[in-house]
């Protein structure tokens, strides 16, 4: 190995809680300000839940015309959660960083990748606080992307120059408006935050539901171990496509209800990548001699297994994160989507205009395929770079 | 064995699921009685009746399982025909793009990955895994409608509409499934590319390989017959798994897109008109897929490696 | 030295392979000669690059990662020049190889006499039922019972021991010249050890072939080698016919592998210390780090060349045998017990000076 023996060398030895339970009251900062932010929302939640009126927008007081919905404080305790857990452990550990980023760094498809998906999440976190959300406007309809053209028949207004019978795209719309005369761009833009809450969340959902299974059953053994993992047999049998579509019938569908639906029932692997981690793990000496040492097991569990199985977790989300992304897009564009304005929602509408009005399906299109490669291509770097067995494997 | 009793227990649930839920016709027909005036509780207690909602609940449970069993799936309104004749026409279409479309993702697929394996870290290797990846982040619909743009009806050589008059083995019906299968096995056949990759890699630094090599087999005869007997074990699974994911998914997406009256289209109609005899009806053929999927992924296995006894599953 | 021609010669033989922590050298300018109807031993510890030279001479290995340098040449032919085909041909037809672990070697997915059939099928123009013929007889010549009825049998319904045999059968087959033997008997007991080999010379004898024999078991080098080769750390250290270098082991490590033989000095005690790091080897001789002997001039500049002890064909790779060193000191020295510096005093116990 490259890097010198005192520091952890791979993502399995990121001390991932320095929350050591020996004092009651000496907090380290980090668990400090995972207490303090956890609080703030919470406290946040119930003013919002019992003191704002209903239909009141929470930040009234302030002047701020933002209605926060369960969903966005859902959205914010995944964030958190992805902070405190992902972004300052890479920061606690500077030389385990920087071997990653290292070997990452060599794989440039999956650069890139980071890249686009860094910029959408980004994008789409501030851009809809910024932007107004796509509004109808039937005046504006079908005007072209900016630098294309469409025959003048098509629309009412061209906001561009007109010539040859043909309107052509200005700046003010760059990839054009619906046939509702929505701005295609808010569309993206909307769509992103869109696609990373339900990714993300899901995701979220997965994780903490997957590794509680998941170690349940590896510590109980006998017939919980049995049951729980009979069950994630069955639910894996499910063809989950079906499932999801069949729960959106019989409860309808709202965004919430959607991330509820893919994060309840897609646990199964996490969960059993957990379980035979933890099965292994008790095996080896430092598990018992921990215990001997009289850690507790809750100890036990978050400082040496979640760490070692997070590979396997983070793999296996990588590849579930884009599926979401897809289920969402392709359930709106089935008309089973929530009403929120989603890229699958535009790329149905646009389909009946295509022969004409080719921008409107395709542009959300090709973002929805876009993001979903990236993920792809991340989730194979990422295994590539914390698996530790694919760089044994030449050295035989 | 155990697919017995998933089948049981997955056919169970879905019942749960249905009775345990307010019912949607219900809810209607008392809000449509109230509207016109009438009792709605009385309404509802009515409907109730009718469908021996007022039954015990292992009675009503029974005779469910019953009628599943055998077959007795009820009647469609929205198709006025009786689900299982619907559900029977249906998977008629459907198997005329599936089929092809499992061939050949199964044959394309395991291709790729071994030339893959053959070429490994090689820019052959990355140009097929940008090819694997490119097929499975393509969203199905999304592709089936710029190809039908393009080549049906830009360029004209495909009909835009799917004719359910034409004879299977025709012309006609080559070329109206042509951009469907396409489609298909473009999301496919991506993930079987990767799982032929990686399991036969595995192989790659074996043992017997080495014999093999030792014996003096060129590398066509190491992967085609060293490597991808022995892979073929693990990736049938895999493949098996992988393939059924996509299966209700695509075919509800690429029925819509190429307005096939397959499956997934009926799924679809049933869940647009409410007609819930007729979702459970096409729900249990998607879950019977499934379930015989699995079973015969178990029977690869025997075939597949001398090693598993008959005996031991 | 025989005057005649080499079966094969091997000069120079260097495979290195690339990994994530820089270049990894496994065998380091290999030289050695194996004649008709001789059989050599390569003879070192695991890890000291025995197994990847024996592969490295049909190139056998994998090609990226590995990475091959040298020239060995059969019957005076360059391998390495050789076409795909020509190579092939080599492999099996003239060149035949049985592995270490005979669980593994065999294809669990095809029957023993499939894969024997195959064997053959690659180099010879038979018909099927020739080659089923063939393999019978052979298959009964390696010692299997009821070979007609075992033909179509899968691996996993052999024991480890009658799969070696049929390994040897499947290797057989094609008639090679040169069998290279890589460990044949060390994952097998020792009953059937003993007859493996005494299979091994059975078969020598009568198909007057040369055997190149990979171990780590001295005791199984003195019953079967003609001539044998030290390797430690991808260095040739120590060469010489079995009788010298039994007799007078002369390179500090070959002495310390000789300690470990039951019944020569402490025999529980291996050599101390580990190899060196074979991605940025030591200057000087790899064995330095671990040799009781070692003086400043040994961390210095490359591994001490072959020197010629004066027995013949005897050579020895330390500074002792070179100009300027007096090589009775480690010859007569009384050796320290596990060799490795530290525990000098121990009393030995018996070994190589009562005669
Ligand atoms: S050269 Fe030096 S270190 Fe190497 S074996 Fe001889 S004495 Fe020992």
């Amino acid at each position: 190995m490259a890097a010198d023996d005192s520091t952890p060398t791979r993502f399995e030895d990121i001390d991932w809680t320095d929350v050591e339970p020996s004092g009651r009251l000496d907090l380290s900062p980090k668990a400090l300000g995972m207490l303090v932010s956890t609080t703030l929302l919470a406290v946040l939640f119930l003013y919002d839940y019992f003191v704002v009126p209903k239909n009141n927008d929470t930040f009234e007081a302030i002047g701020w015309a933002y209605q926060v919905t369960q969903l966005d404080y859902f959205f914010a305790l995944t964030l958190l959660a992805i902070f405190f857990f992902t972004v300052v452990p890479l920061f606690e550990n500077p030389h385990l960083t920087r071997y990653y980023w290292d070997r990452f760094k060599q794989n440039r498809p999956a650069m890139l990748s980071l890249g686009f998906l860094l910029a959408t999440f980004f994008i789409g976190m501030v851009g809809p606080l910024v932007l107004s959300k796509p509004e109808l406007s039937l005046f504006a309809k079908y005007q072209p992307p900016v630098y294309t053209s469409v025959p003048k028949s098509a629309v009412i207004e061209c906001t561009g120059r007109v010539s040859d019978g043909m309107c052509h795209g200005t700046w003010q719309y760059p990839f054009g408006t619906t046939g509702g005369g929505k701005d295609i761009l808010n569309i993206i833009v909307y769509g992103m935050q869109v696609s990373m809450k339900v990714g993300l969340m899901s995701a979220f959902i997965v994780t903490v539901i997957g590794s509680l299974v998941g170690t349940v059953a590896a510590y109980s053994g006998g017939l919980v171990d049995e049951f729980l993992m009979r069950y994630v047999d069955i639910q894996q049998t499910f063809p989950s496509f079906l499932l999801f579509l069949l729960l959106t019938y019989q409860f309808g569908g709202s965004l919430l209800l959607f991330i509820a639906i893919f994060g309840f029932f897609s646990w199964g692997n996490t969960a059993r990548y957990v379980r035979s981690n933890a099965l292994q793990k008790t095996e080896e000496e430092y598990i018992k001699s921990a215990k001997a040492t009289g850690g507790s097991t809750w100890l036990i569990i978050r400082r040496h297994l979640v760490p070692n199985t997070a590979s396997s977790i983070i793999t296996d989300l990588s590849l579930l994160i884009p599926s979401f992304i897809l289920f969402e897009a392709a359930f709106a564009f089935l008309g089973f989507g929530a009403d929120v304005p989603s890229w699958g929602r535009t790329i149905a509408a646009g389909r009946a205009d295509l022969s004409f009005a080719w921008w409107i399906s395709t542009i959300p299109g090709v973002f929805l395929f876009v993001t979903i490669l990236a993920f792809n291509y991340l989730g194979d770097a990422l295994l590539d770079a914390l698996n530790p067995q694919a760089d044994t494997e030449s050295e035989s | 064995m155990w697919a017995v009793v998933v089948t049981f227990i997955i056919v169970s649930l879905t019942w749960a699921l249905l009775r345990f839920t307010p019912d949607r016709d219900i809810i209607q027909a008392g809000q449509a009685a109230a509207q016109a005036g009438q009792n709605a509780t009385a309404e509802q207690e009515r409907l109730r009746e009718l469908r021996g909602l007022n039954e015990p609940l292992w009675v009503q449970y029974g005779s469910y399982m019953e009628n599943v069993f055998t077959l007795d799936w009820g009647f469609s309104e929205s198709r006025s025909q009786p689900v299982t004749e619907a559900v029977w026409t249906s998977l008629y279409y459907t198997v005329q793009y599936s089929v092809p479309w499992t061939i050949l993702t199964l044959f394309f697929g395991t291709a790729a990955g071994l030339y893959s394996t053959a070429h490994q870290y090689s820019w052959k290797d990355n140009l097929m895994t940008f090819l694997a990846f490119f097929g499975f982040s393509i969203p199905n619909f999304w592709f089936g409608i710029i190809l039908l743009l393009v080549f049906g009806v830009v360029l004209g050589w495909v009909p835009i509409t799917y004719q359910t008059d034409v004879g299977v083995f025709t012309w006609a019906n080559v070329k109206q499934l042509i951009l469907p299968v396409f489609v298909l096995v473009t999301g496919s056949v991506g993930g079987i590319q990767r799982v032929a990759r990686n399991e036969s890699a595995e192989y790659l630094n074996t043992d017997f390989v080495k014999t093999a090599r030792a014996k003096g087999a060129n590398s066509q005869r190491i992967l085609t017959r060293h490597i991808l007997r022995p892979a073929s074990v693990p990736m049938s699974t895999t493949y098996v798994g992988t393939l059924l994911a996509l299966f209700t998914g695509s075919s509800v997406l690429v029925e819509t897109v190429f307005s096939i009256p397959g499956l997934g289209r009926l799924l679809l109609q049933g869940l647009t008109s409410q007609d819930t005899p007729l979702v459970l009806g096409t729900s249990f053929v998607f879950i019977f897929l499934t379930i015989i999927g699995n079973l015969l992924q178990d029977i690869v296995y025997t075939l597949l490696d001398p090693r598993i006894d008959y005996g031991d599953r | 030295m025989s005057t005649n021609e080499p079966l094969l010669s091997v000069r120079d033989l260097t495979t290195t392979f690339t990994t994530d922590e820089g270049t990894l050298t496994a065998v380091d300018g290999l030289d050695f000669d194996i004649h008709e109807g001789e059989t050599v031993c390569i003879v070192g510890e695991s890890g000291s690059g025995k197994t990847v030279a024996s592969e490295s001479i049909t190139r056998i290995l994998s090609m990226p990662p590995a990475h091959i340098d040298g020239e060995v040449r059969f019957r005076g032919q360059d391998v390495g020049a050789l076409s795909d085909g020509a190579l092939r041909d080599l492999r099996g037809g003239e060149i035949g190889h049985i592995f270490q672990n005979p669980q593994d070697a065999l294809n669990h997915c095809y029957s023993v006499g499939w894969q024997i059939v195959e064997a053959i099928q690659f180099h010879d123009d038979v018909s099927k039922a020739e080659a089923r013929e063939r393999a019978i007889e052979l298959l009964d010549r390696v010692g299997i019972p009821e070979a007609t009825a075992r033909f179509d049998d899968y691996p996993h319904e052999f024991s480890g021991g009658m799969k070696q045999r049929v390994m040897i059968a499947m290797a057989l087959a094609p008639e090679p010249d040169l069998l290279i033997a890589d460990e044949p008997t060390t994952a097998l007991d020792v009953t059937i050890q003993s007859q493996i080999l005494d299979l091994l010379e059975d078969i020598q004898e009568e198909f007057g072939m040369s055997i190149l024999f990979i171990t780590h078991d001295l005791g199984v080098v003195a019953e079967v080698a003609d001539r044998v080769l030290v390797m430690y750390a991808g260095k040739l250290m120590e060469e010489g016919d079995v009788y010298t270098i039994f007799k007078e082991p002369a390179h500090p490590y070959t002495q310390a592998l000789m300690e470990c033989l039951p019944g020569r000095g402490e025999s529980t005690k291996g050599i101390q210390g580990s190899l060196p790091d074979p991605t940025n080897p030591p200057d000087g001789c790899r064995f330095a780090d671990r040799c009781p002997h070692a003086v400043e001039d040994c961390k210095k500049g490359e591994q001490p060349t072959l020197y010629d002890t004066g027995t013949a064909d005897h050579r020895v790779s330390c500074v002792y045998y070179g100009p300027g060193y007096d090589e009775s000191r480690i010859l007569d020295a009384e050796l320290s017990t596990g060799g490795a510096a530290g525990n000098g005093g121990t009393e030995r116990t018996g070994g190589m000076n009562d005669d």
